[in-house]
């Protein structure tokens, strides 16, 4: 971090490679296209560039990123003045087909739960994606959301079962 | 939370991890994800990153963004002091003799706790979570301030000076306060705005700009203009923060509209 901090183009690429895909499809869950989750990316890392003098020995990486990415998606949707997310935006011009590895099956079961976590709640939906997909402990998503430990447990749990209520509801319907 | 709420709340998550419906579902979705990733187009993205990142550290806006937020801070709260002690040193205000010292170092006081704390806010870095809480406060208050101290009643009418700027001379004599005041935050919002790190979509760090730069204006008026009249005060001092933050709400407005049409 000493090195990414007095700016060495290795250290930054380290932390690129090591953060930007997962980020980049945290983003893509939410964002319409392609390209505005590509932009969103670029101005994240941009923001972490710059603000690597605030960086403190000893202190997560990790929570940086991510605060800076949904403060980046918060401005985005709010400039827009759209939802956080509208299911049936998404996807509207992609086939199936398109996805030889997944299937069509596959496809299918995958758009179910991308639908489902959209239709969760935002206070839910942020806490469910941080720790269902991107694996955070409590502790960390506390620390990016600026929220107590409890409330974000509590938003977890309401989170699962209405998760679990969406996808049984949408996979009925497949 | 009681006890077994609590109990309730960990059982759930327990069971959350431990979900195979959930675990398959998660899979689904990852695997789709992987078949979109893109090696090439990170590793392109990389590479125009490292350009923009070299470029913007050889301008002086880059490398003004790039100090810590402490110091980015504290540099736009320097820029405001010298100014506003310039005023106060080169043209200070004729009747400070006959002027209650104690409410005059009340209101710098309580003008420079808004300033501190707008500033504070309109550098707030990115890395953190937006303080929902505290933003709101500072941005009514910045508002509410100065006219709340333009009502107060007079502080003397002992000087000629202080006489000014009533009746028929109302509108000439605030017309000139405003200007004046205007003309001293504005650099000092370009300042502050320099330091954004260009969360320029961000409208709260905006506004919180604009009162900082405005209040700025209105203690340097404090500091320079006799007239003690209300109405004076609220057309030609107050107006500085309010027209400055509507002014510069609506060209913040305006500008991301055209960004979200684009």
């Amino acid at each position: 971090m000493e090195a990414f901090v007095a700016g060495s183009d290795d250290a930054f690429n380290a932390i690129f490679d090591r953060y930007a895909a997962r980020l980049h499809a945290m983003l893509r869950r939410s964002l319409p296209t392609d390209e505005d989750a590509r932009d969103l990316l670029q101005q994240t890392f941009l923001h972490l560039h710059r603000a690597r003098h605030d960086f403190k020995p000893g202190a997560r990486l990790r929570p940086w990123l991510y605060t800076i990415a949904l403060n980046l998606k918060r401005e985005y949707f709010r400039k827009r003045k759209r939802r956080p997310e509208t299911p049936l935006d998404f996807d509207r011009h992609r086939e199936p087909s398109v996805e030889p590895d997944v299937g069509r099956g596959g496809y299918e079961h995958a758009e179910a739960v991308r639908q489902a976590v959209a239709a969760l709640p935002d206070s839910m939906r942020t806490v469910i994606e941080l720790h269902w997909f991107e694996e955070l402990p409590f502790s960390e998503i506390a620390e990016t959301l600026d929220l107590g430990l409890s409330a974000v447990k509590v938003r977890a749990h309401r989170g699962y079962k209405k998760l679990r209520d969406l996808l049984a509801a949408l996979e009925g319907n497949l | 939370m009681t006890p077994d709420r609590n109990d309730d709340i960990e059982a759930g998550l327990q069971q959350a991890a431990h979900d195979p419906a959930l675990e398959a579902a998660r899979d689904a979705l990852r695997a789709r994800e992987q078949s979109r990733r893109d090696d090439d187009a990170l590793a392109e993205l990389r590479a125009s990153m490292n350009q923009a990142r070299h470029a913007e550290a050889s301008t002086v806006i880059g490398r003004a963004r790039a100090l810590s937020t402490p110091t980015r801070a504290l540099v736009a709260l320097i820029v405001i002091f010298v100014a506003v002690s310039a005023v106060a040193a080169v043209t200070p205000r004729p009747d400070l003799a006959m002027y209650p010292l104690v409410r005059l170092a009340m209101i710098g006081a309580a003008m420079t706790a808004v300033i501190a704390s707008a500033v504070r806010l309109a550098t707030w870095p990115m890395h953190r979570p937006k303080p929902r809480r505290l933003w709101p406060w500072i941005l009514v208050g910045g508002v509410i301030a100065p006219l709340l101290l333009a009502v107060l009643p007079e502080a003397h009418t002992g000087h000629v000076a202080s006489l000014g700027g009533r009746g028929a001379a109302l509108i000439p004599a605030a017309a000139r306060c405003y200007a004046f005041g205007t003309a001293l935050a504005l650099p000092v919002l370009l300042v502050i705005r320099l330091f954004d790190r260009g969360a320029h979509a961000s409208w709260w760090r905006a506004g919180l700009a604009a009162i900082a730069a405005g209040m700025a204006g209105d203690l340097a008026l404090q500091m320079h203009c006799p007239i003690t009249s209300i109405p004076h005060l609220l057309l030609g001092h107050a107006s500085v923060v309010v027209a400055l933050l509507g002014v510069y709400a609506l060209a913040h407005w305006l500008w991301t509209r055209r960004q979200s049409a684009s």
